[in-house]
């Protein structure tokens, strides 16, 4: 199997999210993960560079995204999407929740934290609690 | 955790054959101990008062802790005691190798005796390989020859290591005694550095078997062969393991960077700084985990 670059997958819905990791095994099992919470069109980026370009063609609902990545990291690729799009959710998946991390992401505009390996239960909290809001 | 140490002990020592072992092991967890053989072992009650209960169950519907009760022979105390050591995995693994007719009570009795001495556990070491303390556990198999400055590090990471091995791939987890590596090349090796005041080093190394294994478990999926979705497997097994280990020294203060991880086939480690080798058994095989610092 190759890892190919970042790809779409799943039935077209309304609803787009976002997931940005250079892991196709998070990607996978998060894109799982989310489906089982809420129906909707998963896109995936592999890295930071493809999640901005993924994000200003599409305009997702929601993006999780992943911190150390190579080409752009997943901080940069932050700074990069908010810049354009002051309003973007943008949640930090990343099993770096270090202080510094947590700090540069939160004045990044970040709009939350998830440590993985991450629980379904926190999961689901962190999407409905985010979508509630609206964009 | 208890028959995973002991029952690779029992293996290397050529006292018991894989085949058998594996037998043992898938048979052990159908079994219950015997609640009168375990209430002799601890002085409870004599062998003529547990015929005496087997006797009254054969005539009615009861529990022998009932029966038992009922007679006078045991107190609802010593009853709870003997149901929660029913659980202990050191006294099943006895009783099947004995029933099994591979060791005698006696030669088990005194392997754990020579197992302690061999790996010089005290009764707290020992303890906490049968309750499954894994941080007691790595600090008694990582013993330097000469006095290691990062060796409580090495522990909490190896800790770490280990507790998600057990978490997302096998619950038959053992390790050995760590080794300073010389020279050494592994079919496959996977690792990732952690940059901060120093740089530490991390891989985890091992056959195309083994880690096809771990990769399928940690991703939840199968492949047909150790390709590069089973690499990306492996390297997020490490990076979540050293994620979480970044997370804890960050509650101390201690900040350090990962750097993404990397995969090598048919690697050959050479070492320029000093670097320790932990061998760490899974139920599929063997693989190395290697800890070290650069500079």
């Amino acid at each position: 199997m190759q890892l190919g670059k970042g790809c779409q997958s799943g039935e077209p819905e309304d609803m787009k999210i976002l997931l940005c990791d250079d892991s196709i095994t998070v990607r996978k099992k998060l894109a799982q993960s989310v489906k089982s919470i809420i129906d909707c069109e998963i896109i995936e980026a592999a890295n930071g560079q493809e999640a901005v370009k993924f994000y200003n063609e599409n305009n997702p609902e929601l993006v999780f995204m992943d911190i150390v990545m190579p080409f752009m990291d997943g901080l940069e690729a932050l700074e990069n999407i908010i810049a354009k799009d002051s309003s973007a959710k943008v949640i930090m998946l990343s099993s770096v929740g270090t202080k510094a991390n947590l700090q540069k992401a939160l004045k990044s505009g970040a709009i939350d934290f998830v440590q993985k390996p991450w629980e379904n239960d926190r999961l689901k909290i962190v999407i409905q609690s985010h979508l509630k809001e609206g964009k | 955790m208890f028959s995973a140490f002991f029952g690779n002990y029992l293996l290397n020592k050529g006292l018991v054959q894989l085949e058998d072992m594996k037998h043992v092991l898938d048979v052990m967890h159908t079994k219950h101990l015997k609640l009168g053989v375990l209430a002799i072992n601890l002085g409870y009650m004599t062998a003529k008062e547990v015929e005496n209960v087997h006797h009254k169950q054969a005539i009615m519907d009861k529990y022998f802790g009932e029966v038992a009760i009922e007679q006078g022979y045991l107190t609802e105390k010593q009853l709870e005691k003997l149901l929660s050591a029913q659980k202990s995995e050191r006294l099943l693994l006895a009783q099947t190798l004995i029933e099994e007719g591979i060791m005698s009570h006696e030669s088990f009795e005194e392997e754990i005796r020579l197992y302690k001495i061999e790996y010089g556990l005290n009764d707290d070491q020992f303890e906490a390989i049968k309750s499954g303390d894994v941080h007691v556990i790595a600090t008694a198999f990582m013993t330097f020859e000469k006095k290691v400055e990062a060796q409580q590090f090495y522990i909490d990471f190896v800790t770490l290591f280990v507790k998600n091995l057990i978490r997302f791939v096998d619950t038959q987890v053992s390790i050995d005694r760590v080794q300073r590596i010389e020279e050494l090349e592994y079919e496959h090796l996977i690792s990732q550095y952690l940059v901060g005041e120093d740089t530490f080093f991390t891989a985890f190394g091992g056959s195309s078997e083994i880690l096809l294994d771990l990769a399928e478990k940690y991703a939840e999926t199968s492949f047909e062969s150790f390709d590069d979705y089973a690499v990306d497997s492996c390297q997020e097994f490490l990076n979540v393991t050293t994620g979480l280990f970044a997370v804890n020294l960050s509650d101390q203060n201690i900040d350090y960077t990962l750097k993404p991880p990397t995969y090598v086939e048919n690697a050959l480690v050479r070492p320029q700084k000093t670097l320790y080798r932990i061998p760490v058994k899974l139920s599929r095989g063997t693989i190395y985990l290697i800890v070290g610092h650069l500079d």
